[in-house]
């Protein structure tokens, strides 16, 4: 930064820029449009923020339309650019310190931004130098956060995008009848446009034995089934405790929502699992891959993260039926040890053994 | 002497900077920015450049969306990194810098939009009103300027669940460049960071007057209403591509209506309003299968039933809003309102029956009890809510598409 300051040294102007917020860049020149890894930067800016005693967060979200992806991700072109972006939009809206959020498809102004940040000495993250480095490690990783955690025994939680918790309380009382309910994620790249690691993918015979193992034991429990719309076989729709909020017409934003509302999760490690870990949302997330305990600050196998709490578990391996039928109610019985909300219900004693002849 | 020979190095910059020989590619892009650093530390930002200058200027901003420029400030060589965080750092300056004068000697480019209380319906068709017969009109004919808008969500205990339909609108106008949304009028200032030069007045904190979104003068509703609007929106590509596939597959060699009627406060469509209609098209149907409807707005979940094979719900497909915008600009027709897809339809040219969202919000008929219909180019503008007038045009309307 020496040689921008030897630049600007003979130039006369001032800057101004509120010292009591932090502005956070999103450049998705080198940046990621993926769930996860933005939902991660959400709380590690809340984390920032908070430990600089900030109060607020403005999120200046730039796409050169030239330019709009990294070169991981070259599907995102100046042709498509703009649908991804709509649908990451309400990522930016959980965080929880969120002040203002700009989308910037100007260089021009983007750099005027940072700039008077820069010159005015506000707190700005990334900070400028590593912007103009462009670097950024994929996945980000819960360092800061495990630390964060250590020392004041907490994290900054997520919260719904801009306003719809109201709308889900009313939508789970008026569409969902009140019932408790799940929200899962099954992983299913291979159903998408650009397919990836599609070994991870979940599979869905078990989740469907799973899915009428619980109707067959437990007919009041609804299972929201949360992704893309094409992430979903249409034999989903045929189960009368399956309801999809993408087939009727639902968003992001809305899954989200739902989401911070919900009984639990259950869902492979992805973007969806992600959000439930910056909740207190009770969960189950799936087959974490393994290489992803380094970033993770835990070890492969470890059933929960540092700052977990009891009824949010992780597992490291492909799900079975059975398995998920174990988890199911091991994650609703601690949360109703916790003093769930009223969808929480314990299972049966023998409620586990019937699960196994029922998977098999 | 530097700014000479600095003019005459930007002047041989464009045949050299893509010479095919390495060497003399990069020492001319690097002679190129140096000669952009040497400007600024001699006259400092926002200094104003004559037009030679400033056709520089787009040349140099070029560079910033050069994979090269990322595969240098990202390599892992030392020298190569260096090199790239530098050239980054000049173009960091460059930008600034005219945007800056840009500023300076522009007129106005963000334009405040307010929204109190409900964000609905009638505010996203507003939205369309004001970018097509407020700013839009405001600028010459020849003009493309990009406008960047800053929504302000006024009320503390408004209903802004629908906010992200409103940004999702705003990416598909014309004009629109750069969109901010601010939650509280206070945070319009603070949260922008702003730089002031001595060449350059601080016109980044100009403040304006913002339009509110939630109130539009009633002579423009009432005019949009009466005569349509043209133009404003830009299909996005795909959105366009993933249309004519559900034309294609869905709907293969129907005529495509697409409606949209009024919606409830949750953003669904407004279930009697639906009824209606839908025993209003029995009949024509009846006489022409080969029309298919496909309704832009969603349905409760609780409302889904299993409708005749030609009623599509586009949103119950996986179409977002911006997918249904576009739907409503290449269906062969439209019946509805004239909400953000009857007025997206309507510039569209697409042949309809176009219907107020509100009667209320028209200006009083003079002495008639309903005003006559404008009809022009197979759009008839209705300007009525009057449901047995709606119907009998509906019928004719759909009779002559059905011939088709």
């Amino acid at each position: 930064m020496t040689l921008l300051s030897r630049l600007l040294k003979n130039s006369q102007f001032s800057a101004r820029a509120d010292k009591s917020a932090l502005l956070a860049i999103i450049d998705f020149s080198y940046q990621h449009y993926a769930l996860g890894d933005l939902l991660t930067t959400q709380v590690n800016l809340a984390t920032r923020a908070t430990e600089q005693d900030l109060r607020h967060i403005d999120v200046v979200a730039m796409v050169n339309p030239k330019f709009p992806s990294t070169r991981y991700q070259p599907f995102i072109t100046s042709a498509n650019y703009i649908t991804h972006l709509d649908n990451i939009m309400a990522v930016f809206t959980c965080n929880p310190m969120l002040r203002s959020l700009q989308i910037v498809r100007d260089v021009r102004t983007f750099n005027l931004i940072v700039l008077s940040c820069h010159v005015a000495g506000a707190p700005m993250s990334p900070d400028l130098e590593t912007h103009l480095a462009m670097r950024q490690d994929y996945p980000v990783n819960h360092h800061m956060l495990n630390s964060f955690y250590a020392r004041r025994g907490y994290l900054p939680e997520l919260r719904a995008p801009h306003d719809l918790e109201a709308w889900a309380r009313d939508f789970h009382r008026s569409e969902l009848g009140g019932r408790p309910f799940a929200v899962i994620n099954p992983r299913q790249s291979s159903l998408t446009d650009s397919p990836a690691v599609t070994y991870r993918d979940a599979p869905l015979d078990a989740w469907y034995r799973f899915l009428d193992a619980v109707g067959a034991h437990r007919p009041e429990f609804m299972f929201v089934m949360v992704g893309g719309f094409q992430e979903w076989e249409h034999r989903l729709l045929h189960r009368r405790n399956v309801f999809v909020p993408r087939a009727s017409g639902l968003t992001l934003a809305h899954e989200l929502a739902l989401m911070k509302i919900a009984d639990l999760f259950m869902g492979t490690s992805s973007g969806f699992a992600t959000f439930a870990t910056f909740t207190r949302v009770p969960y189950a997330i799936l087959n974490v891959q393994r290489d992803f305990a380094q970033y993770a600050g835990v070890n492969p196998d470890d059933r929960h993260y540092p700052f977990a709490r009891a009824n949010q578990i992780l597992t490291w391996h492909p799900e079975t039926t059975e398995e998920l039928l174990q988890l199911f109610d091991e994650v609703l019985a601690k949360s109703a040890d916790q003093g769930g909300s009223s969808g929480d219900r314990a299972p049966e004693p023998d409620q586990a053994n019937r699960w196994k002849a029922v998977a098999q | 002497m530097i700014e000479r020979i600095s003019k005459w190095l930007l002047a041989q910059a464009p045949q050299w900077v893509e010479h095919p020989n390495w060497l003399i590619r990069r020492t001319s892009q690097l002679t190129v920015l140096g000669s952009l650093g040497t400007r600024i530390t001699v006259h400092g930002l926002g200094h104003p450049l004559d037009k030679e200058h400033e056709k520089h200027e787009q040349f140099i901003e070029s560079f910033a969306t050069s994979p090269s420029l990322r595969d240098y400030v990202q390599a892992r060589r030392p020298l190569q990194h260096r090199i790239g965080v530098l050239a980054r750092t000049l173009l960091l300056l460059q930008g600034a810098d005219a945007r800056l004068r840009e500023l300076a000697r522009s007129q106005q480019s963000t334009f405040a939009l307010k929204i109190e209380g409900r964000l609905d319906q009638r505010v996203l068709r507003n939205l369309l009103i004001w970018h097509n017969h407020v700013v839009r009109s405001s600028f010459d004919d020849r003009e493309e300027r990009a406008i960047d808008i800053a929504l302000v969500l006024a009320s503390a205990c408004g209903d802004e669940r629908r906010v992200f339909e409103l940004i999702s609108a705003s990416f598909m106008l014309e004009q629109v460049r750069n969109i901010s949304v601010f939650w509280g009028e206070e945070s319009v200032d603070l949260a922008v960071p702003t730089l002031i030069s001595n060449t350059a007045p601080d016109c980044q904190r100009a403040r304006r007057e913002a339009w509110d979104l939630g109130r539009t003068p009633v002579d423009l509703v009432d005019y949009v209403t009466r005569r349509g609007t043209a133009g404003g929106i830009k299909v996005v590509q795909d959105a366009r591509k993933r249309t004519q596939d559900f034309f294609k597959t869905a709907l293969l060699g129907q005529v495509v209506i697409a409606v949209s009627l009024k919606e409830d406060a949750d953003g669904t469509v407004d279930p009697t309003e639906l009824a209606w209609l839908l025993h209003a098209l029995d009949t024509v149907v009846e006489r022409h299968s080969r029309l298919g409807f496909v309704i832009l707005n969603r349905l409760a979940p609780s409302r889904w039933q299993r409708w005749p094979a030609h009623i599509r719900f586009a949103r119950h497909q996986g179409f977002s809003l911006q997918d249904a915008i576009s739907i409503a600009q290449f269906a062969d027709g439209y019946i509805g309102v004239l909400d953000i897809f009857g007025l997206a339809a309507n510039a569209a040219a697409r042949p309809g029956i176009y219907v107020p969202l509100d009667e209320g919000e028209l200006l009083a008929p003079p002495a008639v009890e309903h005003s006559p219909a404008v009809v022009k180019d197979r759009q008839v503008m209705l300007a009525s809510c009057d449901r047995a007038r709606i119907e009998s045009a509906l019928i004719s309307f759909l009779e002559d598409l059905g011939r088709l």
